[in-house]
């Protein structure tokens, strides 16, 4: 069975269906991409994996455990972790709370743990601490740590919240256009990023609209066009599947090479 | 160096409060003192809820209220001891918050802060009407001192050692709960609800733990009120307990411990020394709300702190230009 | 009396309370509606409605008709004042602070009145103490009015918002406040004045209801709670919404208080308010409800 198995996944706003019985599966450790033209349905499909939204019918299935019920949050304590389309953070909190804040499930202490102050408690809070030194490292944010999140440059802002949803173990993580708004030096290097993600064994599904950036990454695309899928395979395949070619064609985007 | 100078400023914030009360040797102003030390309580307990939950609750009277009547009950009527009574007090105080906010937290908007005011008022209606209960309007009076190993804590300088040491309890449970993962779930739900449910975070569920917690801080306020001065009547669950710590809380700095704590100290001391009927004061109470929300919604702490620093900023440049 | 005379009695007095209900309640809905905000003051405008009632007929003399009418314009014109001083320059921040905001007048308002007047009720004497008898069933000319008064004015206000100029750039704000900004609606102009005319219902219910018992500076109090009862039951922002859950308000107290007990019909409306949160956050009635 594959890591995340989507079955038939349907949700109708009113009598607007915004996605109709789509499937596909992603394998585990692979970067996969969702894409398709402006209200193809990327967004609800991409809000009914992380819960923000409940299907209409269809299941999900996340290695192995039907998930298809499960709140958001209980969802991130399984490791299906996500970003948001719009700059997300907790502006008024520092760079190091934010991340702090995003180690929450990996928190083993209880509440009396935390009020008296025991062994257990220390030790998980320094050790969380430590990690969150570590991502703020990696993400090259660790200069920044005091200063409050919200006076971050966009940029790195973008990388903060990557940094958050690291913070809680993902094994599924989900990027909601995660170069919405980037130069495109700020989108090179996100493609490194995503790829080091990789190499650390998170697999990645992510919706965006700049081509290049999910030719460049995906291992596999499924592409949406009216809520249904209309393609699924490698890049290669993708960029020369015709339905996929027609679709583009007929909103004027292109896909380059 | 700058948690040393916490320190120092914590130490000496303490060891001035033990040894007023031994300086002024007035009854009266020790009561001023014990009234201030409660004070302090709910203000902490307010801000859990205004600073770090991020709610508005217009009903803290209700809690406090509640623990004044629990504990009074108890040990007139029933003759328990006043720790017995204390501690049923947070705890039926807690089972009402938990309730309340259970039902109500889940909702967004303004749901919350109407539950509460209209909460206060029920409660205020229940002890108002159930005369075999709570003898109505005319209160309960006579509710005993506390004793600690057989002794009679009836003087005010030793009630307020007893208060004092609540407030040092609570502002230590505040400080490790803020710095906990249920802390830090608080300020996330605060700050951006979405955001911390995709990190994991059962906001609903936190808010209502905050919230829970806060009233029964507030019931502890109302128990040592009430063995305090010895009367409760169902003016402890008027608008008057809730207006007063919100008031605080605002004036002083949400989310912090200063800020309460400031707030609570300007708003008991000072009206007694200007010496203003109960109206008058409220108006003004009121006023100031007003001003303050609209021109200084960060708090008298955090004001100060930028007019510093705007100083040092402003004194840098000058030294440059001299330079 | 017989059962059924007995429960007619409790039907009108609780008909025409209701509408004195209605009232309130359609003014903190509407302001609820255009504003977004819930006026915590909201009770203290239905306050100053009956309290200015008799301080005009106490002090100038005034008969009871011209006094409400005066306290009805002071009452709009403070809730115009009310809200440029303090609602508008938090109307961009946080929820929180423009509850707070309210709340803040509120206490504002109903302990400066009792600071100046002192605490004591006051009665009203209206032209209207008599009763009038229908049928078996008696009632006070006083309710009579509030009942003929308060529909009136509920029809009027319908009117008005659906066929003046003005009542259709308050819904266009209600709809769309960008859009009413680029057609050229002075926004901050329509807050200004529906803020005003929700609290000129409220007093218009404070001036018609207060004669029943007395007006005292804290009357606003429950006042503004069963307003919330009522909203809540009718959907926050709804008008019918409101005024079918303050009909129902009035009559579901009349029946407790006759024949339940005096002391505790006041709790009723709480009861409800609880039930209405856990089972239909949305409201029962409501048209255009919103839990969220």
């Amino acid at each position: 069975m594959a890591f995340l198995e989507v079955r038939d996944l349907t949700k109708s706003f009113g009598g607007l269906t915004a996605l109709n019985k789509v499937s596909f599966a992603v394998q585990e450790g692979e970067v996969f991409g969702l894409i398709g033209p402006n209200g193809a349905g990327k967004s609800t499909c991409f809000n009914l994996l992380t819960g923000f939204l409940k299907p209409t019918s269809g299941r999900i299935v996340f290695n192995g455990e039907e998930v298809t019920s499960l709140p958001d949050y209980a969802r991130a304590r399984m490791g299906i972790i996500r970003t948001f389309q719009h700059t997300s953070l907790f502006s008024g909190l520092s760079v190091f709370e934010n991340v702090l804040i995003g180690t929450h499930c990996c928190h083993r202490s209880t509440l009396g743990g935390a009020l008296f102050r025991t062994k257990n408690f220390l030790k998980d809070e320094q050790q969380l601490r430590a990690k969150v030194e570590q991502i703020l490292d990696f993400v090259e944010l660790k200069e920044k740590k005091d200063l409050p999140a919200g006076s971050l440059s966009y940029g790195e802002q973008r990388k903060l919240e990557i940094a958050i949803a690291l913070a809680g173990d993902p094994k599924l993580l989900l990027l909601d256009e995660p170069a919405a708004g980037m130069n495109p030096a700020e989108s090179r290097k996100l493609m490194e990023l995503i790829k080091a993600l990789q190499s650390r064994g998170i697999t990645i599904l992510l919706v965006e609209h700049y081509m290049q950036l999910i030719m460049g990454v995906c291992d596999r695309i499924a592409v949406l066009n009216y809520g249904v899928k209309i393609a699924e395979g490698t890049p290669q395949e993708v960029r020369n599947n015709e339905e996929v070619i027609r679709v583009y064609l007929g909103s004027r985007t292109k896909i380059p090479a | 160096m700058k948690n040393l100078r916490t320190f120092w400023t914590y130490f000496a914030i303490l060891a001035v409060c033990l040894i007023l009360p031994v300086i002024i040797s007035d009854p009266y102003y020790h009561s001023v003192l014990v009234t201030t030390a409660i004070f302090v309580i709910l203000a902490l307990s307010m801000d859990i809820i205004v600073g770090y939950i991020g709610e508005l609750s217009l009903g803290h009277a209700a809690f406090f209220g509640l623990g004044a009547y629990v504990s009074a009950i108890l040990t007139k009527n029933l003759h328990y001891s006043f720790w017995a009574g204390f501690l049923a007090a947070i705890v039926i105080a807690g089972a009402a918050g938990y309730i309340i906010g259970f039902i109500t937290l889940r909702l967004k908007g303004a749901y919350f802060a109407i539950v509460t005011l209209a909460f206060a008022e029920i409660l205020r209606l229940v002890a108002s009407n159930w005369i075999n209960l709570t003898r109505g309007p005319m209160g309960i009076p006579g509710i005993p001192f506390p004793k600690l190993f057989g002794w009679e804590l009836s003087s005010g300088l030793v009630y307020f050692y007893l208060v004092l040491f609540f407030v040092l309890l609570s502002v230590i449970l505040i400080i490790r709960l803020v710095n906990s993962p249920a802390g830090r779930a608080f300020l996330a739900a605060r700050e951006h609800e979405d955001l911390a449910r995709s990190v994991g975070i059962n906001t609903y569920q936190f808010k209502v733990l905050g919230f829970t917690i806060a009233t029964m801080m507030a019931a502890a306020a109302g128990s040592l009120y009430a063995h305090f001065f010895r009367f409760v009547g169902p003016d402890l669950l008027g608008i008057y307990y809730t207006s007063t710590p919100l008031l605080m809380v605002f004036i002083g700095g949400r989310a912090s411990i200063a800020g309460p704590l400031v707030g609570a100290v300007i708003f008991s001391v000072l009206p007694e020394f200007l010496r203003m009927a109960g109206s008058l004061r409220m108006v003004i109470f009121a006023l100031v709300l007003i001003v303050s929300v609209i021109f200084m919604p960060q708090g008298i702490i955090r004001a100060l702190g930028n007019l510093r620093r705007r100083k040092k900023e402003d004194g840098l440049t000058q030294t440059e230009y001299a330079g | 009396m017989g059962i059924s005379e007995a429960v007619g009695q409790q039907l009108i007095n609780g008909l025409a309370m209701g509408v004195g209900y209605a009232l309130i309640a359609v003014g903190l809905t509407l302001v609820f509606g255009i504003l977004d905000i819930i006026n915590f003051a909201h009770g203290e405008f239905y306050m100053l409605g009956g309290f200015l009632t008799y301080l005009v007929m106490s002090i100038v003399g005034l008969p009871y008709i011209t006094a409400l009418l005066i306290a009805v314009l002071l009452t709009f014109l403070a809730g115009i004042v009310a809200e440029r001083l303090t609602v508008r320059p938090v109307m961009k921040r946080d929820p929180m602070t423009t509850l707070l905001i309210t709340f803040g007048v509120s206490l504002f308002i109903m302990h400066l009145i009792e600071y100046i007047w002192g605490p004591t009720p006051r009665n009203i004497l209206t032209p209207f103490s008599e009763t009038q008898a229908i049928g078996k069933l008696v009632i006070s000319q006083q309710r009579v009015l509030i009942f003929i008064v308060g529909i009136g004015i509920i029809i009027l206000l319908n009117l008005f918002i659906r066929r003046t100029k003005l009542g259709k750039k308050i819904r266009a704000t209600s709809q769309n406040k960008l859009a009413a900004q680029l057609v050229g609606i002075n926004v901050n102009r329509i807050y200004s004045f529906t803020f005003g005319l929700g609290c000129a219902l409220a007093a218009v219910s404070g001036a018609l209801v207060g004669p029943l018992s007395a007006v005292s500076p804290i009357m606003g109090q429950p006042a503004v709670l069963k307003s919330f009862v009522i909203v809540v039951l009718g959907g926050l922002g709804s008008i019918p919404g409101a005024v079918v859950g303050g009909v129902f308000l009035g009559i579901v107290e009349a029946f407790a208080g006759g024949f339940l007990s005096s002391a505790w019909k006041d709790a009723i409306g709480f009861a409800i308010l609880i039930l209405v949160l856990l089972l239909k956050p949305s409201g029962l009635f409501g048209a255009k409800g919103s839990a969220a």
